[in-house]
């Protein structure tokens, strides 16, 4: 029979909504729910889907949603804007790292290649690409899809590793990511920085080509973490460690290759990414496209380290969207000692210490675990940056 | 009292009757009010040459990030008007609106209480079409269930030889067991029972 029984009683569950954006990297939420993960853990979860990043922000600071799928740059400002009301955010795990892609229009390709572009060199494609536009004699116009988004922080250092004079002939348009087809379609931009599944329809539909991966310009960076409401956190200890234990478990599931197919049908039904998936039929990547490195579990790829909450801060900073931040005010945002606590009861290991030095490691490296050593990625940055930890 | 201020309102909506009935209510209250249909390069280029000293938004709609997006880009954009909830009674305002789903930004310098009567006007505007949306949805769902349950009901006559009347009771006694409504039951009913009947059908 295909269907579950019906329960005998409807199991009293703790209830709790949170908020996505229908992107790939919203899977771990859609996937725990769909498995029935939360429901086990005792969780009555409620997903609302939010058609922006703005949206789903001033729900969460109204208290219509206890937490939800965030920009890895969102707690950091939302937590420490100041010139705006802060609401405080707490971030104990990291659920998606990479799957962002620099996307060009396949007109401008061709002549970037020509520049002296190089896919496995985004500094010799960033200089190509002034060089592109300061021949013509007009600007290129790449699209940001968000403020306080990797994207957008992303696609400002590699325009900028280009050096000062990028930004007379590089310039910077919004443009949300459900309208970045009929922007390429129009000639209106030429490139644009946005996640999954979006630079994969680009090239599907023959409207550009991913140039390089998000991971080439920060390795392996945080994208999306868990964002809760602060005071939900420190209200609700023990369900934010049984939530966390749960999307473990989805982001396990999701980096088994062989659940794919059966993750396909999920997202493509209309509650969750519906026809953005249904638009990739025959892609001959299905879901990942392996230039862009996206993954959610393998290399201790949840844990939230202090280091790289720091260094989003700085970009942040850099950028003009935040103040300074301290190591004090990251730590009363990111918490490793949560995350810890919810992996060990799921028996997974987790780095002993908080924080690191970030751009020291182009290879996945072995650190002390509670358990023994455990794995973590590599960290490089742009331009062989290193970025110190200043706690 | 202060002098009243026209202001120059964009409002951006997918729904065009909702739409004008806003527009119409804040034309009323003597605004000026331009009405735009999301796309994909329209809305900047609506932002720089319409200069509205406010917009008014659909909160559901991406553009929503278009236009955070263009307010960190430039210090004259409308900025979230999430961002001036630093009073009680503004903070009531706009949670109000979020619930309502409007989403607004303002530039600098617009009066607050002029906001506030705006705000208002939206947010009542939306709810009443709100509540008339529900109202649909939920006789659609009663029309629904109501062909949910006969199927289920049909399903159970013939495996339980059954009359009608008893079908139904057994519907209800499950719902009422399982605290769910009767279509969703029947839903399950239909789902168990569906499959097996259609291949037995086409065995005999």
């Amino acid at each position: 029979m295909a269907s579950d029984p019906i329960p005998l009683r409807r199991r009293k569950g703790f209830t709790l909504r949170l908020g996505f954006v229908p992107l790939l990297d919203s899977a771990p939420l859609i996937i725990a729910h769909e498995l029935g993960l939360f429901f086990r853990e005792g969780l009555d979860v409620e997903l609302v889907r939010e058609g922006s990043w703005a949206s789903l922000r001033d729900k969460v600071s109204f208290g219509l949603l206890d937490g939800a799928h965030m920009l890895a740059p969102m707690p950091l400002a939302m937590s420490l804007a100041t010139d705006r009301p802060r609401t405080p955010i707490t971030t104990g795990m990291v659920l998606s790292r990479n799957g962002n892609g620099i996307t060009v229009s396949t007109s401008l390709y061709p002549k970037l290649m020509a520049a002296g572009a190089d896919p496995n060199d985004p500094l010799a494609s960033a200089r190509a690409l002034v060089d592109v536009a300061r021949r013509r004699g007009s600007p290129i116009q790449l699209a940001s899809v968000a403020p306080w988004s990797s994207h957008d922080l992303q696609l400002r250092d590699w325009v900028a590793s280009a050096g000062p004079d990028a930004r007379h002939h590089i310039q910077i348009v919004p443009v949300s990511p459900i309208q970045m087809l009929d922007a390429f379609r129009a000639g209106h931009i030429e490139g644009c920085c946005v996640g999954e599944p979006w630079n994969s329809l680009l090239e599907w539909q023959d409207l550009g080509v991913i140039l390089h991966a998000g991971h080439q310009i920060w390795q392996n960076a945080p994208e999306k973490v868990l964002g809760m409401r602060q005071d939900w956190a420190e209200q609700h200890p023990e369900i934010h460690r049984r939530l966390i234990r749960v999307l473990l478990r989805a982001c396990q599931w999701l980096d088994d290759p062989d659940h794919h197919t059966a993750l396909r049908d999920i997202l493509s039904d209309e509650r969750y990414l519906g026809n953005q998936v249904q638009a990739l039929d025959g892609h001959p990547f299905s879901l990942f496209h392996p230039r862009l490195h996206q993954h959610f579990f393998r290399d201790s790829a949840n844990f939230p380290w202090l280091s790289q909450a720091h260094w989003l801060a700085t970009r942040l900073a850099r950028w003009g969207q935040l103040g300074e931040a301290s190591a004090t005010d990251i730590r009363g945002i990111v918490k490793p000692a949560i995350f810890r606590e919810a992996a060990s009861s799921a028996g997974i290991d987790a780095p002993t210490m908080d924080a690191k030095t970030e751009g020291h490691h182009r290879l996945s490296h072995m650190v002390e675990g509670r358990e023994g050593p455990v794995n973590i990625a590599g960290d490089g940055l742009i331009g062989e940056q290193v970025h110190h930890w200043p706690g | 009292m202060t002098a009243f201020e026209p202001l120059r309102i964009l409002l951006i909506d997918n729904d065009a009757d909702r739409s004008m009935v806003v527009r119409k209510a804040l034309e009323a209250e003597g605004h000026e009010v331009i009405s735009h249909r999301p796309n994909a390069v329209g809305l900047t280029a609506a932002v720089a040459r319409d200069e509205p000293d406010m917009v008014i938004i659909d909160m559901d709609l991406p553009d929503r990030d278009t236009l955070e997006n263009m307010s960190t880009l430039n210090a004259h954009a409308p900025r979230p008007i999430v961002f001036f909830a630093q009073e009680q009674s503004d903070r009531n305002t706009i949670q109000a609106a979020v619930r309502a789903g409007v989403s607004a930004y303002v530039v600098d310098g617009v009066q607050p209480q002029h906001v506030r009567g705006i705000i208002d006007t939206a947010v009542a505007r939306f709810e009443a079409f709100q509540s008339l949306r529900d109202e649909l949805e939920q006789t659609r769902t009663q029309l629904e269930e109501r062909k949910l349950i006969d199927r289920a009901k049909g399903l159970i006559m013939k495996r339980e030889n059954c009359d009608e009347a008893e079908a139904y009771r057994v519907l209800q006694k499950a719902a009422m067991d399982h605290s769910q409504r009767i279509g969703q039951i029947a839903q399950r009913v239909i789902e168990m029972f569906g499959k097996d009947s259609d291949k037995l059908q086409r065995a005999s």
